[in-house]
């Protein structure tokens, strides 16, 4: 496997830019065992409707899911793979407004099957056993569980998929703050949602936005937002509007660059958990009102990025 | 362009001036926001740019106009009260109550454990609701022409149910829609294009949407939907409207459930549904798609929902709700496997046809046992409730609880009058007869094998 590297980015001229960045945790590292985390983010496009995908995923971690760095990999591949796929398979066929119903009644359950297939080809690959299906919450997959966030943006619709904890921000050009999936409250404390749940495809919660006047997406698995006070506290919350401040003031890639400093730091000085942060800023549609937030890099081709592959 | 925090809007009919609180939500159609007028909160649907048509404004001012179906039925629609406009521009919206979203939930909360799962009683009433008020919607010469899960709230406690976005309402094979429905819900022959939108394709809609309700899965989502590795339009087409095959069809296995952990949750709610709900499902999924006319109606769905409630006892063991049979057969527990204790039945004889209340502590007669609810009552006011004799432990009587006496006719031929407030000991073979229906309490069915 390759060492990470401090950041992958893809962008559109016409949507936005994106970079992640995922870093072992301070108590991952004390105690040798690598990151569990993964992202992804794609750009691309497909009869000239251009889409930036992104995913970000948490591996369990302990002695039960001891797979689970390959399962978040496998989940962020999963993930962007469908999403691809649902774009080119919608885009073209059916009126906007379906598409997020479409998106809503489908994704959940397609990328749930996507990614058990792709951890089967792994596990006969790798010679792995699987344990059989349980009825007291598990779907066979144990040793691979993962959370997983994925994001779609596309035309003037921004598509959002979450099982398991982690968080994802919307912060306008406004500085409206916006988090589409409410934190679950009913889990605090207890184990997360997983991809390896009994009925994950049922355990999503999914959101459909409009792209309107653009803004920035951030993206991060728990550990990030447990560093400070957690989903929706208002200094993780404070966190995210500096990030969209500084991104504001020093540009996009030097934050890109910083941010696996400020990671580890967080981590170091707070959860010790494994940080991965998706970052996106995000176009305003054409027309629509808002500072435009300046794509700085190159327009890419397709990239894509697994970090943790 | 969105509302802004802090915009001013005006109701067009009552001339009211609201201000923006906050956005609430996005729908496919346009944003809600939370508005606040001279005297309570509501909330307002604004409608996107190229959503806000004259024609969508006219379909608003319609309903405005005539307004939800009458009663509790129609109260369940989360109506349009009045068009809302924005000086200056020509886009507009409808103001609406504010619904409590701590109190509903949406399906999908409930899959995700984010709201608690209803039991089967509320689920009963959950269904029973929904088949009740689409069918007073239906009655007033209207169709919904959209009815999904994402249109549906419920108390999981209660089982009261909203009704929501229902801009989409026009009059029966008459006035077009901009939203026709997702493609899992749609009817088959709209799919095919051979139909327009209409109480008959509803019908399909709401059948899709109770068998979510009660089996947590699509109907036709079996090996068919499976085995498409690209799920495409052309591959849903296929599945939901050109050869759609119900995965518990028992004379076409063609589209069974797979033999994967995903289907187990759908396998395992099939088998706590009550016989009778079954084959309801069986009957609306096969002759039902084959011939519309063969479609459950909502009186059908409700007078189902009714009587499966109506059965519903507690495992003496664990207190788990299972649906008592009434043929006599041995039943265990679905959730602890202990043998079931058959209860002691109320056979009530009505006009519009026999029904059966499995009584136990608590159980209430309800006004739509004893006579056909109209379409805008819910027939839920209690008439009787079996209570604990006072004194005389494990002894148990019917209270009346209605306006009017009652006359009970006991097994040895005595003769008396109930009064309201009063009681009468549970007794098989004692009759009662209550605005003119005649209820006889029954013995608990003694066990046979099956």
């Amino acid at each position: 496997m390759d060492p990470p590297r401090p950041f992958l980015s893809a962008c559109d001229p016409a949507l936005g830019w994106a970079f992640g960045c995922s870093r072992a945790g301070a108590s991952h590292i004390r105690s040798s065992r690598p990151c569990e985390d993964a992202f992804a983010v794609w750009s691309g496009s497909s009869g000239a409707i251009p889409c930036i995908a992104i995913a970000i995923a948490d591996g369990h971690g302990d002695p039960r899911h001891d797979q689970s760095r390959t399962g978040s990999a496998l989940a962020v591949q999963a993930a962007v793979d469908e999403l691809i796929g649902f774009h080119r398979m919608h885009m073209h066929t059916i009126p906007r407004h379906i598409l997020r119903s479409e998106f809503r009644a489908d994704f959940p359950r397609r990328v749930t099957r996507r990614w058990r297939d792709y951890v089967q080809v792994d596990v006969g690959q790798r010679e792995i056993s699987l344990p059989p299906a349980g009825n007291t919450g598990n779907n066979g997959y144990t040793r691979y569980g993962s959370t997983l966030i994925a994001a779609l943006i596309v035309g003037d619709t921004i598509l959002i998929g979450q099982i398991g904890d982690g968080d994802v921000v919307l912060v306008r050009p406004d500085g409206t703050v916006e988090c589409p999936i409410p934190c679950d409250t009913q889990l605090m404390g207890m184990e997360t949602q997983s991809l390896s749940s009994r009925d994950a495809h049922l355990l999503w919660r999914t959101a459909t936005l409009d792209r309107g006047a653009g803004g920035f997406l951030i993206a991060a698995t728990d550990g990030v937002s447990d560093s400070f006070d957690g989903s929706e506290g208002p200094e993780f919350l404070k966190f995210v509007k500096s990030l969209v401040a500084r991104v504001n003031e020093f540009g996009i890639e030097s934050v890109a660059w910083s941010m696996k400093g400020w990671l580890d730091r967080y981590s170091e000085l707070a959860s010790g958990d494994d940080m991965t942060l998706v970052f996106v800023s995000i176009n305003p549609v054409e027309g629509e009102c808002g500072p435009k937030p300046g794509p700085e890099g190159t327009a890419g081709d397709e990239v894509l990025s697994t970090e943790g592959w | 362009m969105p509302l802004a925090i802090g915009e001013r809007v005006k109701a067009e009919l009552t001339g009211t001036e609201y201000h923006v609180i906050r956005k609430l939500g996005e729908g496919t159609q346009g944003e809600v926001y939370l508005v606040e007028g001279p005297q309570v909160h509501q909330a307002v649907k604004w409608y996107k740019a190229e959503q806000a048509t004259p024609e969508q404004r006219a379909a608003i001012l319609y309903l405005v106009r005539t307004g939800p179906p009458y009663g509790a039925a129609g109260r369940r629609f989360v109506w349009p009260l009045d068009l809302v406009t924005r000086e200056g521009s020509d886009q507009f919206g409808y103001l609406m109550m504010q619904i409590d979203t701590q109190r509903y939930a949406e399906l999908g909360e409930v899959w995700a454990h984010v709201k608690p799962v209803p039991n089967f009683s509320s689920l009963c009433e959950i269904s029973y609701q929904l088949a009740n008020s689409y069918r007073a919607l239906h009655l007033s010469g209207h169709c919904y022409r959209d009815i999904s899960a994402g249109n549906l709230m419920f108390d999981p406690h209660t089982g009261d149910i909203l009704i929501c976005d229902n801009d989409n309402v026009g009059v029966n094979r008459q006035s077009r829609c901009q939203v026709w429905g997702t493609m899992e819900y749609m009817a088959p022959e709209i799919i095919r294009d051979s139909a327009d939108p209409s109480t008959q394709t509803d019908l399909h809609s709401l059948a899709v949407l109770l068998f979510y309700l009660w089996v947590w899965h699509h109907p036709f989502h079996g090996e068919m939907e499976y085995g498409f590795h690209c799920w495409d339009i052309p591959a849903k087409k296929k599945v939901y409207g050109e050869s759609p095959v119900f995965v518990f069809d028992p004379d076409n296995p063609a589209n069974r459930l797979p033999p994967d952990p995903d289907y187990a949750t759908a396998r395992e709610r099939w088998e706590y549904c009550p016989q009778e709900l079954k084959d309801t499902f069986i009957r609306v999924f096969t002759e039902g798609l084959r011939d519309p006319g063969r479609r459950v109606t909502e009186g059908e769905w409700q007078t189902i929902f009714s009587s499966v409630k109506d059965r519903l006892v507690r495992c003496p063991k664990c207190r788990a709700e299972n649906f008592a049979r009434t043929d006599g057969r041995a039943q265990a527990c679905w959730h602890c496997h202990a043998t079931l204790v058959s209860p002691p039945l109320l056979r009530i004889e009505r006009p519009v046809g026999d029904t059966t209340l499995a009584l136990s502590s608590g159980t209430t007669i309800r006004r739509r046992h004893i006579s056909l609810s109209p379409a805008n009552d819910d027939g839920s006011s209690i008439v009787g409730t079996v209570v604990p004799h006072p004194s005389i432990p494990g002894a148990a009587g019917i209270r009346n609880q209605s306006s009017t006496p009652w006359h009970a006719v006991f097994p040895d031929g005595n003769k008396t009058i109930v009064p309201p407030g009063r009681a009468v000991p549970l007794n098989p073979g004692t009759t009662l007869i209550i605005d003119g229906v005649t209820l006889t309490i029954a013995a608990p069915e003694p066990p046979v094998n099956s």
